[in-house]
């Protein structure tokens, strides 16, 4: 009885406002997020209004051609291609979907085919059945064969809104796509395969715990498809050809490859850091979550046998014991819950299941790394990431 | 407390059981007439973001720089560096005795090794897109811990873009 004296009129609350409340939600996606070749597409938009209901979705489809920029005279009389693509001969179509019964939960799929380089935006709104109207911000990706090379291919790019507030993540082929495919497959269709399986099960997984951080705020990222030319083996990371314009401008790089070893990473708190991420293994995508806690957020490894950088400006080891009970209360937790890494020499908090720690679908970014990574998505919100 | 809980949870339960008898819906769009875009307007938000730059590789191997695949594009303006992102190279480009534009990247010196530990690269690539809104002449690379910087020649890049149209800014 005394377990139920405060958490049912918490639950009740919750429960209520939740129920009472008016307010409507939009959701979107699309799949594949990115394929270079000619397909199908699906835009899917999905809204929520748990009181009143859904009446409308629309789906402001915008396609045209893919280009470097060239065409527009950005400096007057050079032709300056552009690493971040333009797009011509553009065409809006409105798509809409109407919904009797009130459906607290409805969705909206609008297909889009794509034969050669094409870019793709959408812009989806919903109107509740009380009149009240929500609109999702545009989303970009792009997809078709013959695409520029030496351009970044948006995956899920806001493209409207102001780059140095997203955290931009490219994601290169490495060489074994091409050693390590039969002649008659395309390597890049290997490659953009594996992104998408692993950009899905990162940036838009409502199942795993692992990939909560990055799928509540993927609003905060642009994700991009590179060219060949990048290779990882070890720690050893050479980009060549057209790969290394289009890493200078993402905030870091992770080559994916699918040849053995184990996997490394730049520890760098983003504007250019790198790393490798093995899509042959059985979980790539907590890979590329861990992999780019490193590059992107300057976080260490926190399990024995990893590597420690006590010193980033954002920390989640610390050299002593000491220094890991004054820093714990300042992630909610308690001096108790410091332990050393192994015989390392180096703590950490340890609060449960940790994505820089355990390898395991369970895991989260949680205390300093939870404080590291909501930092620089906070940036994000105030504009500039970096 | 009792009262509370015979009050609130029916009426919450009431509430959430009017809500879940909304069944979700999912439908196809039906799509209306196409209306083509103007370039201009559509790539506005894209190319304000934009200026002209030049994007590089610096090979670095321990304190020696090396520049190469230098090459003028259009790339995102930056913002300034804000320190906040652990060891950094600073690029700035010069022309004369003005420094034009800076822009930091991250050192990659310092990786980690699943399962092996921390690894130091000596000999790392970097890539760097610096924004060069005019002409300059000069790169100057800062290393972490450098005094001084070391320095790079570019005129022969903005030479050759120039040759033919030498009234764009970026040739003044």
């Amino acid at each position: 009885m005394q377990r139920w004296a405060v958490s049912p009129v918490a639950i009740a609350t919750l429960l209520a406002v939740t129920a009472l409340c008016a307010c409507t939600t939009i959701s979107t996606s699309h799949d594949p997020l990115y394929r270079a070749q000619a397909h199908d597409s699906e835009i899917r938009v999905t809204a929520q209004n748990m009181q009143v209901g859904i009446a409308s979705i629309s789906i402001e489809v915008t396609t045209g051609a893919m280009t470097d920029c060239s065409e527009f005279a950005v400096v007057p009389g050079m032709t300056t291609r552009s690493i971040i693509p333009c797009r011509v001969g553009a065409a809006v179509t409105s798509n809409m979907c109407t919904f009797s019964g009130a459906p607290a939960v409805a969705t909206c799929t609008a297909r889009v085919p794509i034969q050669t380089s094409t870019m793709v935006t959408y812009v989806a709104s919903a109107v509740a059945t009380n009149g009240q109207a929500i609109k999702a911000p545009e989303i970009a990706y792009s997809g078709g064969t013959g695409q520029p090379e030496r351009i970044a291919r948006p995956v899920y790019w806001h493209r409207q809104l102001n780059r140095v507030g997203r955290i931009d993540l490219g994601v290169f082929p490495d060489t074994d796509y091409r050693t390590g495919t039969p002649v008659f497959v395309d390597p890049y269709s290997r490659f953009t395969a594996d992104l998408d399986t692993i950009l899905d099960g990162a940036f838009f997984n409502t199942t795993d715990l692992f990939a909560n951080r990055y799928t509540g705020d993927r609003q905060f990222f642009n994700l991009w498809a590179g060219p060949f030319g990048a290779n990882a083996e070890g720690c050893t990371r050479t980009f060549t050809g057209d790969a290394p314009a289009v890493s200078a401008i993402m905030d870091g790089s992770a080559i994916l490859h699918r040849n053995a070893f184990r996997d490394c990473g730049s520890i760098t708190a983003g504007g250019g850091g790198a790393g490798s991420v093995d899509a042959s293994a059985s979980d790539p995508s907590w890979l590329l979550v861990h992999e780019s806690g490193h590059f992107l957020f300057g976080l260490s490894d926190e399990y024995a046998g990893g590597g420690y950088i006590p010193t980033m400006p954002c920390n989640n080891v610390y050299t002593t014991q000491a220094i890991c009970q004054s820093a714990a209360p300042g992630v909610s937790a308690t001096a108790g819950q410091c332990s050393q890494i192994g015989s390392t020499g180096f703590w950490r908090i340890v609060t449960a299941n940790e994505t820089m720690a355990n390898r395991v679908l369970t895991s989260d970014f949680r205390d300093d790394a939870e404080r590291c990574f909501s930092n620089r998505i906070s940036a994000c919100y105030d504009g500039d990431c970096y | 407390m009792i009262f509370r809980h015979r009050v609130i949870l029916p009426l919450c339960l009431a509430l959430i059981a009017g809500c879940a008898s909304k069944a979700p819906q999912t439908a196809a769009a039906q799509s209306g007439p196409s209306r083509a875009v103007q370039a201009s307007d559509d790539n506005r938000a894209v190319l304000a973001q934009m200026t002209p730059g030049l994007v590089m590789r610096l090979d670095i191997d321990k304190n020696v720089v090396q520049l190469l695949d230098l090459e003028l594009a259009l790339v995102p303006r930056s913002t300034p560096p804000r320190g906040s992102a652990g060891d950094q190279v600073l690029v700035t480009g010069w022309r004369g005795t003005e420094r034009v534009s800076s822009v930091a990247v991250a050192d990659q010196r310092v990786n980690v090794q699943e399962e092996v530990g921390i690894v130091i690269l000596d000999r790392r690539s970097l890539h760097v897109a610096l924004p060069t809104p005019r002409r300059i002449d000069r790169i100057e690379i800062t290393l972490p811990g450098a005094t001084t910087p070391q320095r790079f020649p570019v005129d022969q890049v903005f030479e050759r873009a120039c040759a033919q149209r030498n009234d764009s800014d970026l040739c003044r």
